[in-house]
């Protein structure tokens, strides 16, 4: 059994500030959790004091039934891929791997088969006689996760190991990643900044800020209802749209209203009891562009992005400005005219006082 | 000439001026220890005639052999000793994170600014309670530990990452398995200089082992150049054969410079010389 339960933990460096504020969670065992916030937030810190790296200030952390606050590290069962890679300077790629097997008294057969096999994955074979000091930082990185693996823990952390690979790699190792979670039958806390490996890889993601949890939830449910505007905004890439706006009842409907346009909202009627302040949110890739003036958005084209095979127009609205994801058809001028259209029912709407979806909160 | 070139010109003139300052000595204890005995205050420098005799007299005449046997042999003892404390009191001092170790660091640290003259009556008085003066386990007893080693080894152990501790310690490594497979294979160049600066300390040490050792058969170099210059002084010292011993027991040092003669510069430019 390798769950992970948090209780009330709070971690304090200096005496001012709670770097992790009173944080409680339950991850399940086999669970892959993805922690993503913005820089500073703790997420590194939290990982540190599962793994028993830092001290913790108050509160307690399970791994299985056992409360492992002192218990050392090495025998909770978890391997971490530290951010800043903390490989042994002065052992040769693979002696870093085999230094932890040793200790456990893994055979010696056993040890480079394991070892043989992280290297095919991670294809760092051509670098084991290396040195660390002779490795680019992406492929010291693989080598921290290597360093890792071979040891089949119970519990990974791993904090933004892929960070510092280039796109392709990337795309390649978030797959061995997800393998490996099906195949090694352990619980996974994945630190990272990048959405997508937050989407694909995570069953649950946990949105951070200031030391306390934002939202947690599988990818649908925080894509799908975000708790409030950063979380929207930090899940959302390219950033959400963010208008000012109004809500309207008409035939037991409730619309959001942006300058005359009406869009569709599945919200219940009771939100308009108290006639709150709002503003819309609307993701890039639920606007489109259209001939049609009726029901759409005046914008003017500020520039064009193209990713891969999709286009971002950023668009100026007013005195904002606003994005537009679609296929890539045609192209745009700058300062050319067009209107902007939103699909129905694709709205978020946040409360302008508190900043939270009106959907999530009764 | 450019002022570029002026300012070289400068530089490389004090340089030779000071290295002949720092080279005469020894050119002349060189000059005189090749002379007739007749001609040491003769006032020429060079000799007449060249009597290298004076060398092998030397392992014949004195004690000299001896003398060098004793020093190396407890200098490396002393080496041993010293290393091995340091590295477990610097661990330590190192890594410990509770208030009182660092006040006991400081306190260390203090009794190294004693001057050194101030533990030779109780460090005397205690050996001879346990009655080994004049000896060279005594020697040793009282070398065992050096504060300057802990001092210089707790530094470069600071210096270790400590994410990297930290992985070893994920790895399963207790704290012997992090000093030896972690913190000394780090600062094994911090180690090889101790172990020069050691040597070097140990075997010119001169005013303590004076105190403590008395009788010839014990004598390091150091002492027994000394009694050499004694011995004879009532009827006519023997110049020429004292310092070609002078020679002699330079020569462990010539050789320690020319096999690492780029690590002790690179020691001593960190020790004296803030990075
Ligand atoms: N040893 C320390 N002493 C004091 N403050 C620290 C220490 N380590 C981290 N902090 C502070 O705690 C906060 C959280 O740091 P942490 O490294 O956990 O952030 P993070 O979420 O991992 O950020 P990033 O995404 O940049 O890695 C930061 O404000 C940081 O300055
Ligand atoms: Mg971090």
């Amino acid at each position: 059994m390798s769950s992970i339960m948090l209780k009330s933990l709070s971690k304090q460096y200096t005496n001012d500030k709670y770097t992790l504020d009173d944080i409680s969670l339950e991850i399940k065992d086999k669970e892959f959790l993805v922690l993503l916030g913005p820089s500073g937030c703790g997420k590194s810190t939290l990982l540190r004091m599962i793994a028993g790296i830092e001290e913790i200030t108050q509160g307690d952390v399970y791994i299985g039934d056992v409360c492992v606050n002192e218990v050392e590290p090495k025998d909770r069962g978890v391997a971490m891929v530290f951010q800043n890679y903390a490989l042994y300077p002065h052992m040769t790629v693979f002696e870093n791997m085999a230094y932890g097997l040793k200790i456990k008294k893994i055979k010696k057969a056993e040890r480079e088969k394991r070892i043989k096999a992280a290297a095919d994955i991670l294809q760092i074979d051509p670098l084991l006689k290396r040195f660390p000091s002779q490795l680019s930082g992406g492929q010291k990185q693989r080598v921290a996760i290597g360093r890792a693996i071979v040891k089949e823990p119970k519990v990974f952390l791993m904090d933004e190991p892929l960070s510092n690979l280039d796109a392709k790699l990337r795309n390649e190792m978030r797959i061995e990643i997800k393998k490996l979670h099906e195949r090694l039958d352990s619980t996974f806390i994945y630190v990272t900044h990048d959405q997508v490996e937050a989407v694909t890889l995570g069953d649950r993601i946990a949105i951070m800020a200031e030391g306390k949890f934002r939202q947690i939830g599988t990818p649908m449910e925080i894509i799908d209802c975000p708790v409030d505007m950063f979380v929207a905004n930090f899940i959302s890439s390219p950033p959400i749209n963010y208008m000012d706006a109004s809500l309207i009842q008409r035939d037991n409907q409730v619309y959001v209203e942006v300058d005359g346009v009406l869009l569709e909202t599945n919200l219940p009627l009771e939100v308009m009891e108290q006639a709150p302040e709002i503003v819309a949110g609307i993701r890039p890739e639920h606007c489109f562009l259209t001939e049609d003036s009726e029901d759409a958005l005046a914008m003017e084209v500020l520039f064009t992005e193209i990713i891969g095979t999709d286009v971002l127009v950023h668009l100026k609205y007013k005195t904002s400005s606003f994005i537009v994801k679609k296929s890539f058809t045609q192209t745009y001028a700058k300062g050319q005219k067009v209107n902007a259209g939103i699909s129905a029912n694709h709205v978020h709407v946040f409360d302008r006082q508190t900043q939270k979806n009106l959907r999530c909160r009764p | 000439m450019s002022l570029a070139k002026l300012k070289t010109g400068i530089h490389y003139a004090m340089l030779i001026l000071l290295s002949v300052l720092m080279v005469f000595p020894f050119l002349w204890m060189f000059l005189i220890s090749i002379k007739p005995k007749s001609e040491v205050y003769s006032g020429s420098l060079l000799p007449s005639t060249f009597h290298f005799e004076n060398y092998i007299r030397v392992f014949t005449e004195t004690k000299m052999l001896l003398y060098l046997w004793n020093s190396i042999s407890v200098s490396l003892i002393v080496i041993v000793f010293q290393i091995f404390t340091a590295i477990f009191a610097a661990y330590v001092f190192a890594t410990a994170q509770k208030r009182w170790v660092r006040y006991c660091f400081v306190l260390i640290l203090a009794t190294y600014m004693l001057p050194s003259a101030v533990t030779y009556i109780p460090s005397f008085i205690l050996l001879s309670k346990a009655n080994l003066l004049d000896t060279h386990i005594g020697y040793i007893l009282s070398e065992l530990i050096s504060i300057f080693a802990v001092f210089f080894l707790r530094q470069s152990f600071a210096q270790v990452p400590k994410d990297v501790v930290h992985a070893a310690k994920l790895d399963g490594a207790g704290h012997l398995r992090l000093i030896f497979t972690v913190y000394i294979p780090y600062c094994k160049n911090a180690i090889a200089s101790l172990v020069l600066i050691t040597f070097i300390y140990s075997y010119n040490n001169y005013m303590w082992p004076s105190l403590l050792i008395k009788s010839e058969e014990n004598m390091f170099v150091t002492i027994g150049l000394r009694r050499l210059f004694m011995s004879q002084a009532g009827y006519g010292m023997d110049f020429p054969l004292a310092m070609a011993a002078c020679a002699i027991s330079l020569a462990p040092m010539l050789i320690l410079l020319a096999i690492a003669s780029k690590r002790i510069i690179h020691s001593m430019a960190n020790l004296y010389v803030n990075k």
